[in-house]
């Protein structure tokens, strides 16, 4: 690796003379790059699970049309947020707490609402009937949640070379985080085992921070997309409780219908959770680039080297 | 062992790469999942390179890391060679549970980057006044911070695996040096020359 001309000695104090040069360079790219490694764009996507995983199967309402039951007021109310899926859900605690501030906005409406219980994420372990549900918390109403959160952290070229500095990583508000929430309720009346009612509530919001705080902003955004979420939810929900008093059984949808066939919905999960099957079948579809900068890369090396033989 | 142990031990990795890319169970098996690695899983640390998420980033990676090695088997010998793909397997695998954003992390493009650099801090050092190895790691470090290289080979890349990996690369040409033979391009001794 040295020059012929050069005798050893004078090859080592150079050698070493650059080695300590290269040191530095090192030591001080390492410390940048160490800031630099934790600011990957992603795309974080959170969602509950089905609804025929948490409740357990029911009676098709369709088949006892002759007996319905008129819905009286004011009713007691069951809310069930049903917890997420994937690597990173939000916290159960959040959607307590989501559905704590629904419970406020919907005990507002003493006419129409006696009492309003969270269903505890302990009795959701196993799958959950609505008679277990009116048992134990004496509801004739019970309102399902179930939400869909996407965020996407993006950091822009001019931003991310402010993160080659640690103070520009520390202070610099470079990274948006992006939050789309969508929550979906159904009110479904426990005695005709029956939807009678449908809602959506939905928030989208922006957020700037600094690389260093990203996740810390990340969390908070989805924290606080979901809280605002279910009152948009809880909005429209309140608006529309004078038509529960002209509510008529007979147009009630079947909650057979609403959590669709049990077995077909947990092969479904089942094949969702199994990463690498799909990503077998992405194999056998090929497609692509072959990262032709890191060949060029490659090839520039190759010459160097033989150049340098 | 020669040059041709050298070809042969790659071209077996890769081969065995092949199959568990392959096959979704074994991928299953060795492939970096956070989670599972965190709970005790402690190979996945090493095997997860050898899974891949797509053909195209098989053929990239694998092509690429028989090559690479293969050059720094030239000059550096078997055994360092090894103790190379071994020390980068485990740190790109560290910076991936540490520093990643991914739930799972498979290739061997991490410890490509470690062969990559260790390669051209090798040349930097012995002509320091050529502007060759200067130009392509400056290209080297450009790619590897750009974000345009965000999806390759139909895949999201790991940055800080590359990044981590050439880290690896960059510090082990600092620590041990070619041997005299191998430098010549001989064949013989495989021993490591610490500084």
């Amino acid at each position: 690796m040295f020059h012929k001309n050069d005798t050893v000695s004078e090859s080592i104090i150079k050698m070493n003379s650059f080695n300590s040069t290269v040191l530095i360079f090192l030591v001080a790219f390492s410390m940048t790059s160490l800031s630099g490694c934790a600011h990957n764009d992603f795309i974080r996507s959170s969602a509950s699970l089905p609804l025929a995983e948490v409740i357990s199967n029911v009676k098709d309402s369709q088949n006892i049309t002759e007996k319905k039951i008129p819905l009286t007021f004011p009713a007691s109310v069951a809310i069930i947020f049903v917890h997420g899926t994937g690597s990173q859900p939000i916290p159960d605690t959040t959607l307590h707490l989501a559905a704590d501030k629904l419970k406020d906005q919907l005990l507002a409406n003493p006419k129409f609402i006696k009492s309003v219980s969270v269903v505890s994420r302990d009795d959701l372990n196993s799958k959950i009937s609505f008679d277990r549900i009116q048992a134990l918390y004496a509801a004739d109403i019970v309102i399902l949640l179930s939400y869909q959160q996407d965020q996407s952290v993006q950091q822009t070229g001019a931003a991310g070379l402010a993160d080659l500095t640690i103070v520009g990583a520390f202070l610099i508000p470079g990274v948006e985080t992006k939050t789309s929430t969508v929550i979906d309720g159904k009110v479904i009346h426990i005695a005709n085992n029956a939807m009678i009612f449908k809602a959506n509530g939905s928030d989208e919001r922006n957020d700037n921070s600094s690389s260093y705080s990203r996740v810390s902003t990340a969390k908070e955004e989805s924290k606080q997309g979901l809280l605002a979420a279910t009152t948009d939810l809880g909005n429209s929900l309140t608006q529309t409780l004078e038509k529960f008093k002209a509510y008529d059984a007979s147009h009630a949808v079947s909650m057979s219908v609403v959590i669709g066939d049990n077995t077909a919905s947990t092969e479904k999960t089942i094949m969702a959770n199994d990463y690498w099957s799909r990503v077998d079948k992405y194999k056998s579809t090929g497609g692509g680039s072959f990262g032709f900068i890191s060949i060029i890369l490659v090839g520039a090396l190759c010459w160097a080297t033989r150049r340098q033989n | 062992m020669g040059n041709a142990s050298s070809k042969l031990i790659l071209v077996a990795i890769a081969l065995v790469a092949a199959i568990v890319t392959a096959s979704a169970r074994l991928s299953s098996l060795v492939s970096l999942d956070v989670d599972l690695a965190r709970s005790g899983e402690v190979w996945r640390l090493f095997s997860s390179h050898l899974a891949h998420i797509t053909w195209s980033q098989y053929v990239t990676d694998a092509s690429l890391f028989v090559i690479l090695y293969e050059k720094y088997a030239k000059s550096y010998g078997l055994a360092a060679t090894l103790t190379l793909i071994t020390v980068s397997t485990l740190s790109v695998s560290l910076a991936v549970i540490f520093f990643g954003s991914y739930q799972v992390y498979a290739g061997l493009s991490g410890i490509n980057c470690a062969a990559f650099s260790a390669i051209v801090m090798t040349l930097m050092i012995a002509r320091p006044y050529w502007f060759a190895p200067w130009l392509i790691a400056t290209a080297f470090s450009i790619y590897l911070f750009s974000a345009d290289k965000s999806l390759v080979s139909g895949i999201n890349v790991a940055s800080e695996a590359h990044l981590v990996g050439a880290l690896t690369g960059g510090f082990f040409a600092l620590i041990i040096r070619p041997s005299k033979r191998h430098a010549n391009n001989d064949s013989g001794s495989n021993s490591l020359n610490l500084y």
